[in-house]
């Protein structure tokens, strides 16, 4: 009688232990599982921040096209080494980025037709950048300009202004 | 979430090697051959991960170096750490070499397997030199620039395969371009092709009992410094073993990483061909080469002894004598013992003739010990047998080999200074 | 027991088993990469920026400032240049004017230099480690990164790597490189400049062929000893010799010595002419001393005055003992015409008659000074002594000074100079209880050069620390970035010339050396005013009244030009030469119309002088009334200057002579015109009397 009472409770606890408990062996498994889980998150998490550099080896977006003087009164220039055209008027100058807003290609002035002209897909833009045909969804942005004070033009590329938004006096 | 049997199950399918239980033990291997390559594990991560802000260019080498260790987030520790691995790793393969050697793991059928394991030497140290340029700091450039005329001191094609190496005729921009391409590319394939075979084949010659040998235990023919392998013994699954190695290799990373945390990788100043530090020291782990060169003409201490070394660890296995390992005393024991003196006189006129006197030492000092051996193992008969008497004559060679090395290495490291002259450590 | 048992059952919770073993063992994996992985935020920088926020927060700018402040790593990168600087990470408030009042470093603002901050990055400047990021690697010496930081007193120095002439703000660099010239550095060490030229000495050792003919051994063993003994000014080292040595170079100098020519056979002076030298009467030696005055050999010579002041000018040597040194004939012959002894002499050929020549003599013969050659008293020269001293002469380079019969100027005698400033600590000896740096390896050179060890030959300069400290400012310009500079930022050091004039005027103005004080097309002395343009400045009449007679222009200056007594046949001679050959391109004579120039254009222009321009706040035109000291003195401006130059002066000076304080007074054309035709009736002489 007693056997048949200890096998049954034997079975009672077997099946007890399968549903809730676990063994201490796989709950130390689990741990150190979970350690390495967390070590390899903290890794990537530090292995992200190796792989974003802290200081970049690039040219300031700021650069100076010179006095204003290198430029005749109503011109298109385009500084083709900065990706930028420098239009002088009579009532000044503003800048334009030359990068076409379709697809990144270099745009160019063309005097003759006085447009803008993309040889990539064929967008045209006027000399203020508003856009005359062509796939481009956007006019040329035009970028901050300023004078500096040894009497530079400067311009900054990394920063875009309002269309027609003012000159620079020479 | 997949129950943990069930991951037991996989490793069960791909691991279908069993191991007996007494081999699960560190004390039987020491975990070694899993620690060398937990380090390159390591080598590989940080090697990776630190060629991302390499470029293998003059000077621009060395201002990366600058960059890694001011700059970068966390660029300080990788660099540390790839340099602590590969120094652990170089240590770690000697003491596994040793290891398996006094444990008699290189005799058949294991013989292959232990060429494979000398080749995996041979490229580690290759590993390190070639990693030694790439800072392109005053120690990499002369460092080099010493082991590359060694190359030329080969007769006929020395130069020519010099100029080969270099990609030019002195220490240049294309010296580091194809260093920098065997070690991070060709000798880092070559190794993990290697370790791949060397595993394969540990399996295959029954290192740990694979399923074969299980159902068929007289096919292979058990190591024999495991005098009671037979017989009842519990066998278990491989990836318990994996398992305490995989522990092991932890315990390895959380050393290395501290050692990096608390121990910047040096750097010197910039290359300068113009000028020579003195001294100039390769790493510790060449030292012992180095100091040999103090000795004897290039030529001989740069290819032939360590040519002559590695052939005698290639022919190891092949000495078929001694597969019970009998004791060096057993038989003829005056004829040996009278044999091993006049093998110590004649090592020593041969280096007194080259004023060699540090390698001296290691030769008196364990044929001292190897005179004990014969004396404790006559008294075998009536105590319990002496461990040092019953050593195989293959213990003494390895053991003098060891002591030459750790001796030449100690030396080149601590005890020279300016111009290669004696200095006491303490002192300078 | 109890702690044992503990610490078994501890070891056994974590250990016991694989399953334990590696939850313990990734546990301390993961908190040590935690931690380790973590630390980078505790460096240098880090702590440096929070720092700089705390004491932003505190200011009444605060929002402004952190506006402008940006965390994380800052860099100057020039890539021309090969710059990569990153001390503006810490050093946040250099260009911040706001922070003018913070004094503690890293955050003080930087002092105004005439150069943007990002012109040239900081180590150009500074040295130290640029691409570091903590302090120690940045600023000191370590074994990566061996330049340490530029003390501050040497700053200078990185101006001189692209700047290779004198420049305004840079005062101890100037002086450093004028002492580098002048102690003749340059005539042992070779020291070429990027620009292809070199430091060229501006010293004037004296040959030493005929020196048996000028002074004795005595004097040649007391000075070799230590000249500064004889002379405090003079430039000459001291070698360090012993008595022996010194006495053997003597005798061999005396042995080597050849006759000078100086002294043709027959020379007739009358022997009634020749004053007794050493007892000379007290009234011959008054009026020795007022022609010495009157000739103002003090332009050129140094000598000690009655208070024991040495006053005096440096182009020639110092003649406090001059009396103690020379040989009675010789200084005759000299002053009769220095360049039969000394063919490049700088000293001019003075016309003296004898009785002046007697005169002089005496007087300078009466200069005994210290009584030097007292208690020498030397062996005799045999063979061996004068072997001895030839082996000497050779070893200590006394041939790369001064011309010595049997022994040639040595070559790379001494070390090369070019890049002194970039040596490599590794490669310099020290000397035993020294700073090692560089700045100090050079100023202890400089000031002890034979303390570095036994066997050295540089002999040992009396400098002051402030000499010491500008020649090491001087020498620690020339590095190796001077060298390797892009082209277009070096700025060059005005260029010498070799100019000599030729022809018969040339002659004559070779044989008075006028080139030893003036300067002509670039070649010359800087210490009377240039005549490269003479020709155009000034009216012929006038220039041949001067040379007759110099007087002097501006009262305030103490060096005037000797009287040379010359004949009217030379000076007019001179004065052709240089009113055809030393006019100015410039001045063309069509510019102004010499008609236009009447009387009423000088009254209008003397209004013109006193009421527009008020010309006389700093110019007299009439002593009586006028208290302008600031420029020269206009009263004889009508008898010296021509009107075109006045005229070309006036419209604009600058252009004239540039660097001159007179404004630029916007005249017009008519303006000039009418004040030039007032400033040419003003030809008062010196003293005031109208003419």
């Amino acid at each position: 009688m007693q056997k048949e009472n200890t096998e049954k409770e034997n079975n009672r606890d077997d099946q007890e232990n399968r549903s809730h408990d676990i063994t201490r062996r796989q709950f130390f498994l689990k741990a150190g599982a979970t350690s390495l889980a967390t070590a390899g998150g903290c890794a990537g998490v530090f292995g992200l921040r190796y792989l974003s550099p802290s200081v970049l080896y690039e040219p300031s977006p700021v650069v100076s096209v010179g006095k204003p003087d290198r430029y005749p009164v109503d011109s298109v220039t385009l500084e083709s080494q900065l990706g930028i055209f420098v239009v002088r008027l009579s009532e000044g100058f503003y800048a334009m980025s030359a990068i076409c807003s379709h697809l990144g290609c270099l745009s160019a002035w063309k005097p003759d037709a006085g447009v803008i002209a993309c040889p990539c897909h064929g967008s045209a833009f006027h000399r203020d950048g508003a856009i005359v045909n062509g796939p481009a969804p956007r006019p040329l942005p035009w970028l901050k300009m300023w004078m500096s004070d040894e009497g530079n033009l400067m311009i900054d590329r990394a920063t875009t202004v309002a269309a027609q938004s003012g000159y620079v006096r020479a | 979430m997949i129950p943990l049997s069930r991951w037991q199950e996989e490793f069960k399918e791909i691991f279908s090697a069993r191991v007996r239980e007494r081999q699960l033990g560190f004390r039987h291997t020491w975990y070694l051959g899993s620690l060398t390559l937990g380090a390159f594990t390591i080598q590989l991560i940080t090697g990776i991960l630190l060629m991302l802000y390499y470029h293998p260019s003059v000077p621009q080498a060395y201002a990366d170096m600058k960059d890694l260790q001011f700059v970068v987030s966390s660029g300080m520790l990788l660099r540390s750490l790839h340099r602590w691995s590969a120094h652990a790793m170089v240590f770690l393969v000697f003491v596994h070499m040793a290891k398996v050697f006094y444990r008699g793991a290189y005799r058949p059928p294991r013989e292959f397997n232990w060429m494979f394991g000398l080749g995996l030497l041979q490229l580690t140290l290759l590993l390190s030199y070639t990693g030694y340029l790439l800072p392109w700091d005053q120690l990499s450039y002369w460092g080099t620039t010493v082991g590359s005329n060694i190359l030329s001191s080969i007769p006929f094609i020395g130069d020519k395969l010099r100029f080969i190496l270099l990609g030019g005729h002195s220490v240049n921009a294309n010296f580091l371009l194809r260093f920098y391409v065997l070690h991070t590319v060709i000798l880092p394939v070559a190794v993990i092709g290697l370790v791949a075979v060397h595993i394969w084949r540990l399996h295959r010659d029954g290192g740990m009992y694979s399923a074969r040998e299980a159902h068929e235990p007289a096919a292979t023919t058990p190591p024999s410094d495991s005098p009671a392998a037979q017989g009842n013994e519990r066998t278990l699954p491989y990836w318990e073993l994996l398992f305490r190695e995989v522990i092991a290799i932890q315990v390895l990373a959380v050393i290395l990483v501290w050692i990096a945390l608390h121990w910047h990788a040096p750097l010197g100043q910039l290359a300068d061909p113009t000028h020579t530090p003195n001294p100039s020291k390769a790493p510790w782990y060449f030292t012992g080469l180095q100091e040999l060169f103090h000795y004897f003409p290039p030529f001989v201490a740069g290819i032939i002894l360590p040519g002559l070394i590695m052939t005698a660890l290639v022919a190891v296995p092949f000495f078929n004598v001694n597969i019970k390992g009998e004791s060096l005393w057993a038989r003829n024991k005056l004829r040996r013992l009278l044999a091993a003196g006049v093998v110590v006189l004649a090592l020593t006129g041969f280096l007194v003739f080259f004023h060699a006197w540090v390698p001296l030492v290691p030769v008196w000092i364990v044929g001292g010990f190897l005179v004990l051996s014969a004396a404790s193992s006559s008294r075998q008969s009536r105590t319990s047998p002496s461990w040092l008497g019953s050593r195989p004559l293959s213990f003494w060679i390895m053991t003098w080999f060891l002591a030459e090395a750790i001796t030449l290495t100690a030396v080149g490291t601590l005890f020279r200074g300016p111009g290669w002259s004696w200095v006491w450590p303490w002192r300078s | 027991m109890n702690l044992l048992n503990h610490l078994r059952r501890l070891g056994s919770f974590f250990l016991g088993d694989p399953a334990r073993r590696f939850a313990s063992a990734s546990a301390v994996l993961t908190l040590s990469l935690a931690i380790v992985l973590s630390s980078e935020f505790v460096n240098d920088w880090h702590s440096y920026q929070r720092q700089f926020l705390k004491l932003v927060r505190t200011r009444p700018d605060a929002a402004a400032l952190e506006r402008r402040f940006e965390r994380g790593i800052h860099q100057i990168w020039i890539p021309e240049q090969g710059i990569v600087d990153r001390c503006t990470t810490c050093h946040l408030g250099l260009k911040e004017v706001a922070l003018a009042d913070v004094r503690e470093q890293p955050f003080r603002p930087h002092p105004t230099i005439p150069h943007s901050l990002t012109e040239f990055g900081c180590v150009t400047c500074h040295r130290g480690q640029g691409a570091a990021t903590t302090v120690e690697e940045a600023h000191a010496s370590t074994k990566a990164w061996e330049q340490p930081l530029l003390p501050a007193k040497y700053l200078e120095s990185s101006c001189g790597q692209c700047h290779l002439g004198p420049l305004e703000g840079t005062p101890k660099l100037n002086l450093g490189r004028r002492l580098l010239a002048r102690y003749g550095c340059a005539r042992c060490h070779s020291i070429p400049q990027p620009d292809g030229t070199a430091v060229v000495p501006a010293d004037d050792p004296p040959p030493l062929r005929h020196i048996a003919e000028k002074t004795s051994r005595e004097w040649l063993f007391a000075w070799v000893k230590n000249p500064q003994a004889y002379a405090a000014t003079s430039t000459m080292p001291n070698l360090q010799l012993n008595d022996q040595q010194a006495s053997d170079v003597a005798s061999f100098l005396m042995a080597q010595s050849t006759p000078s020519g100086s002294a043709p056979a027959g020379d007739a002076l009358e022997p009634t002419l020749l004053p007794v030298t050493i007892d000379a009467s007290s009234s011959g030696k008054e009026e020795g001393a007022s022609l010495y005055g009157s000739s103002f050999c003090a332009t050129c010579h140094a000598a000690q005055n009655a208070a024991g002041n040495v006053v005096g000018g440096d182009l020639g040597p110092e003649l406090t003992g001059i009396g103690g040194k020379v040989d009675a004939e010789w200084l005759r012959l000299w002053l009769k015409n220095p360049q039969a002894y000394d063919p490049r002499t700088r000293m001019p050929h003075y016309r003296f008659d004898d009785r002046q020549i007697a005169l002089l003599s005496s007087y300078l013969l009466s200069k005994k000074g210290e009584g030097l050659l007292a208690n020498v008293h030397l062996p005799t020269a045999d063979a061996a002594s004068v072997a001895r001293g030839k082996n000497l002469v050779v070893e200590y380079g006394c041939a790369a000074c001064h011309q010595i019969n049997g022994v040639n100027a040595p070559q790379t005698f001494a070390p090369d100079l070019s890049r002194i400033g970039s040596k490599a600590l590794a490669q310099i000896v020290f000397a035993p209880q020294m700073e090692k740096t560089l700045p100090d390896y050079i100023s202890q050179k400089i000031r002890d050069p034979r303390s570095f060890g036994h066997g050295l030959k540089m002999p040992k300069y009396n400098f002051t620390n402030t000499q010491i400290e500008a020649l090491t400012t001087a020498l620690l310009a020339q590095t190796g970035r001077a060298w390797n500079e892009p082209k277009n930022l070096v700025r060059l050091a005005p260029r010498r010339s070799d100019y000599h004039p030729g022809g018969e005027g040339g002659r004559l103005i070779e044989d008075l050396r006028c080139q030893s004080c003036h300067a002509i097309n670039g070649s010359g002395g800087g210490m009377a005013p240039d005549l490269t343009t003479e020709g155009s400045a000034v009216q012929r009449a006038w220039l041949e009244e001067f040379m007759r007679n110099p007087g002097t222009l501006r009262p305030a200056l103490i060096r005037r030009m000797p009287k040379f007594n010359l004949t009217p046949g030379e000076i007019k001679t001179v004065a052709d030469y240089m009113i055809s050959a030393y006019q100015s391109p410039g001045f063309d004579p069509h510019t102004l119309d010499p008609h236009a120039l009447t009387g009423d254009a000088a009254v209008r222009g003397k209004d013109l002088f006193y009421l527009k321009y008020a010309c006389q706040s700093c110019h007299i035109a009439d002593y009586n009334k006028d208290k302008g000291y600031v420029g020269p003195s206009l009263t004889a401006v009508g008898h010296r200057r021509p009107a075109v130059w006045i005229y070309n002066w006036l419209k604009n000076p600058q252009a004239v002579r540039p660097g001159t304080m007179m404004p630029n007074m916007r005249l017009s054309d008519n303006e000039a015109r009418d004040l030039t035709a007032f400033l040419m009736t003003l030809t008062a002489r010196e003293n005031g009397a109208a003419q």
